[in-house]
């Protein structure tokens, strides 16, 4: 497809090359669902303790599993020169930025969400926490997307980059673990969810309109090192 | 084919700029002109800053002191107007693996924001890549992917060309190719800046040397 | 001259480097000296002559340490944000030597106000780590601070380095008000109602004295090792001007 629009054509370039990388796609998933069934075997597979610690063990399995895409992301564009041409591209940066993340989200974020209702009856929590549960993430793990990328952008192409991201980008994802995951057990509680999902929200909004900027601005610093 | 001419009044000025690595002041208060219809053919030995110069000179790197302006106005202002007159090739190809020849020539055409000169296919052929049109950059060899890079040559209609080491893995003929394609290019009024090992010399081209390190 | 040129002709030469270092130099004696005395003050005052809580018994005394450690934590990243916003705005080399010197600053305080809070719960609650609003706070603090200082540390060019970690403080500033607040909710879910030992109803005036003594003795202290780092980091970062060869010929 050969569009002018940039955010579509960096959208299309970067689906159609993760898409022809299978297995690598896949991964982030797998490594969610292997996570969240350690649990039961190291913990109890006691249903009640299950319901318990479900809600938290499927957030954290997810954050983590975002954290792991988060570290190809990026790279391949910074060692083959492509962020080169994208930050001297007469696009506004944090555009082109916002696609990238949406294509990242897309494969990585997407197939986590609809994948977590299984891991739901799993872990035996009941189907409206289920529902909860799934918009938690849906409004969750898009900013887990768009924080990350900006500690990716500002770790790229560092040594030990890996462990210094997850330093830089696990604290700033407290926020969201406490209210997705308190959203979860309130609704297996029976207890008003509303405001912890109008947070996730919230937090939502502000992480889509900033970091895109934050990000793009991250990368030309980054990139003007090597 | 849009129009050939490109204008004959740009101009790249460099002020007194300085870089320091690691301690070391790699460039030191340099300052030139580049104009319209101008080339400026950039020597020195491997570590002397040319690619560093190049990079500050397209803006991704910004210099220590001084600065650079491109029809009088800081390229750190307009960079809008600035990169959409600016085609930068560096070290790195900037073609994807993943993506056939088609593709990537394709995305560098719509990342460049102006209409293309030239149809991709015209490109390919120009380039010589005729039969390679859907081989993913993988199976190319290092030739064939700068390959792929100098179709933006052709295809992006912009003033400023700003190239390090562009004849870095190609055979006689597409040097040969490129050399007819610089000398078009500066004869339509556009500027160029470029590094090379290989001599190079542009019958009746207002070349300027500057030696580095 | 209008107050506002004023105040600009006051920034410039304070952002001046070779003003800013002659400046240092003189107030970093007076600047120990008070640290000196205010510490001594506060410690004797806290420790000595502070009447023992009735409840607690002497062991309240480390709030004299706490406290003063848990408000520059906070006090030293909000520093750290300002000088790095001034840097990416202004470019600004001294406000980003001064948010680089913060953060070690800072990430110490932090470490320190965690320590003594857990020594403290020992008594109070019978356990080294309760996970309570403040602490939880401090504790993500602390990690804001190592990931800063982690990232400052990776990177081997000083001005990427430095634009690098200005943003990353920036990003930290804009996330502390929601971690914070995120926190405190949490912990009302999970905490049953206990007397907050930090909030005492009534603080006694002689409790409260040396108090205040020893925050400012604090600041004061993080104000020393600014203008010391700041003198040395600038002499590095100046070493090609001239004022800096005239220093260097003249002593």
């Amino acid at each position: 497809m050969n569009t002018r629009n940039p955010f579509i054509a960096m959208l299309f370039r970067d689906l159609r090359i993760a898409f022809r990388q299978r297995a690598e796609i896949m991964l982030p998933v797998i490594f969610f669902v292997v996570v969240v069934s350690l649990f039961p075997l190291a913990i109890s597979p006691d249903p009640t303790v299950l319901k318990s610690i479900g809600p938290g063990v499927i957030w954290i399995a997810a954050l983590l599993s975002i954290l792991l895409s988060l570290q190809s992301l990026f790279r391949s564009d910074f060692s083959d020169g492509s962020m080169e041409q994208i930050l001297l591209s007469p696009f506004p940066g944090s555009l082109l930025m916002l696609a990238r993340i949406v294509a990242q989200w897309c494969v990585t974020g997407l197939p986590l969400i609809i994948i977590s209702p299984l891991l739901g009856l799993l872990l035996h929590l009941d189907a409206h926490v289920i529902w909860v549960l799934f918009i938690s993430l849906l409004l969750g793990v898009p900013y887990l997307n768009m924080v990350g990328a900006i500690g990716v952008a500002l770790t790229i192409g560092l040594r030990q980059a890996g462990a210094l991201l997850s330093l830089l980008v696990l604290p700033l994802y407290v926020p969201v673990l406490i209210f997705g995951s308190n959203a979860v057990i309130s609704a297996s509680n029976d207890l008003p969810y509303n405001g912890q999902l109008l947070w996730l929200a919230a937090l939502l909004v502000i992480a889509t309109t900033l970091s895109p900027f934050v990000i793009s601005f991250a990368l030309r610093v980054s990139c003007s090192y090597r | 084919m849009i129009s050939s001419t490109l204008g004959d009044n740009s101009k790249l000025q460099v002020d007194n700029v300085s870089y320091e690595i690691n301690d070391k002041l790699i460039i030191n208060g340099m300052s030139f002109s580049v104009k319209s219809g101008e080339m400026l053919f950039i020597e020195g030995s491997n570590g002397s800053g040319k690619t560093t110069l190049l990079r500050i000179l397209s803006g991704l790197m910004q210099a220590d002191e001084g600065q650079i302006t491109w029809n009088g106005k800081s390229i750190e202002e307009d960079r809008i107007e600035f990169n959409q007159q600016l085609t930068y090739l560096g070290h790195s190809t900037g073609v994807k693996a993943e993506l056939s020849t088609l593709e990537n020539i394709n995305f560098f055409s719509s990342l460049s924001g102006l209409p293309q000169r030239e149809s991709s296919q015209a490109a390919i052929e120009w380039v010589g890549l005729q039969g390679y049109e859907d081989s993913p950059g993988r199976h190319l060899s290092y030739g064939q992917q700068r390959r792929i890079a100098l179709t933006r040559l052709l295809m992006e209609p912009s003033q400023l060309w700003v190239l390090d080491e562009p004849f870095a893995g190609l055979d006689k003929k597409m040097i040969g190719a490129l050399e007819l394609r610089f000398k078009e290019h500066v004869d339509n009024g556009g500027l160029l800046v470029l590094t090379s090992h290989q001599h190079i010399e542009l019958d009746q081209v207002n070349t300027s040397r500057l030696q580095l390190g | 001259m209008s107050v506002k040129d004023k105040v600009w002709l006051w920034f410039h030469r304070m952002a001046s480097p070779a003003y800013f270092y002659k400046l240092a130099g003189q107030l970093l004696p007076w600047c120990i000296v008070a640290t000196i005395i205010l510490m001594l003050v506060g410690l004797v005052g806290g420790l000595v002559f502070a009447p023992a809580d009735y409840q607690q018994g002497d062991g309240f005394r480390i709030i004299y340490v706490h406290v003063p450690a848990a408000w520059m934590s906070m006090f030293v990243y909000m520093v750290m944000a300002v000088n790095s916003a001034i840097f990416l705005i202004w470019h600004i080399k001294l406000s980003d030597i001064v948010a680089r010197s913060s953060a070690i600053i800072g990430a110490s305080f932090t470490f320190l106000a965690l320590v003594t809070g857990s020594i403290w719960g020992k008594p109070m609650w019978g356990t080294w780590w309760v996970w309570d609003a403040r602490l939880t706070s401090e504790l993500l603090l602390l990690f804001l601070y190592l990931g800063y200082i982690g990232l400052r540390s990776a990177i081997d060019d000083r001005r990427v380095a430095g634009k690098a970690g200005s943003i990353l403080a920036l990003v930290g500033a804009i996330n502390i008000p929601i971690i914070h607040y995120s926190v405190v909710w949490w912990n009302t879910l999970h905490q049953a109602p206990s007397v907050s030992k930090f909030d005492n109803p009534s603080i006694e005036i002689n409790m409260l004295v040396p108090l205040l003594c020893m925050a400012i003795a604090f600041k004061l202290f993080y104000l020393c090792i600014l203008l010391i780092n700041s003198r040395s980091e600038l002499l590095e970062q100046e070493k090609r001007s001239n004022w800096v060869k005239e220093l260097v010929t003249s002593s």
